[in-house]
């Protein structure tokens, strides 16, 4: 899993690559919780995912609580067919803020 | 055309996951798997590993893990043994997916993700070991 973190606007993008899995899972969590603070708009962009074990579920779970708590807005952008099954499978479509494409998921944070 | 079986013996010591994925790059390309069908089995085989992980060894003596893959009839079928006490994966409650994000809990996500990815997960107990062995069709591959 590769983290590539951009800023556009007032919105902290960060491109996820590869695999969520028990072994990445839990940098994702550390990169990702670091930025959470009052106001701040997080975007993950999941287009280059290949595919996420219940590990990583998990940890998008404890993110988008911890962002809830901290009061900021976290989206995902970018599901391919494959990540979006998964998602499907787990239940968890409807538990977090999802566009088609980065721009869209920067206005889905606001 | 036939295709050998191919097996490893994995100790607990180390890094076991990055070495289990080496071996599963090893399966795809030697049974020219369809990419979701090698997607599952990465996914089943992380939830499988892990909660060996978690439940099957008690103490911190070595261990291992033994995997093998043989493919017969377009069926991919795959065994993960351990040497660890007894337990079934199978038996773990179902996961609620439908409640909210405050109340969700991923208990049991991991053996939900494998039994719906998986064609058939069967759990024995052989010879004081914990055998799993799932079960994947190639022609439905997505």
């Amino acid at each position: 899993m590769n983290l590539n973190e951009r800023t556009v606007g007032d919105v902290v993008v960060i491109e996820i690559s590869g695999r969520i899995d028990s072994v990445q899972a839990p940098k994702l969590h550390e990169r990702v919780g670091a930025l959470v603070a009052p106001g701040k708009r997080i975007l993950l962009d999941l287009t280059k995912v290949e595919y996420i074990s219940s590990a990583g579920f998990r940890v998008l779970l404890l993110l988008a609580r911890q962002a809830g708590q901290g009061q900021s807005r976290l989206a995902l952008c970018g599901l391919s067919p494959k990540v979006r099954q998964l998602f499907d499978l787990g239940g968890f479509l409807d538990l977090f803020p999802i566009a088609p494409t980065q721009e869209e998921g920067i206005a889905a944070t606001g | 055309m036939a295709k050998n079986p191919i097996h490893a013996t994995f100790s607990n010591s180390g890094d076991t996951m990055p070495r289990i994925a080496r071996l599963l790059d090893r399966v795809g390309a030697e049974y020219s798997l369809p990419p979701g069908v090698l997607t599952d089995l990465r996914i089943a085989m992380d939830e499988v590993v892990t909660n060996i992980f978690k439940y099957a060894w008690l103490d911190d003596a070595p261990h291992d893990i033994s995997i093998a893959c043989r493919m017969h009839g377009g069926v991919l079928e795959t065994t993960i043994e351990d040497d660890g006490v007894p337990f079934d994966p199978l038996l773990a409650p179902s996961p609620d997916i439908h409640s909210a994000l405050d109340t969700r809990e991923v208990g049991g996500l991991g053996v939900h993700f494998l039994k719906r990815l998986m064609r058939d997960v069967a759990y024995e107990r052989v010879g004081g070991r914990n055998r799993l062995t799932l079960t994947q069709e190639l022609d439905v591959a997505t």
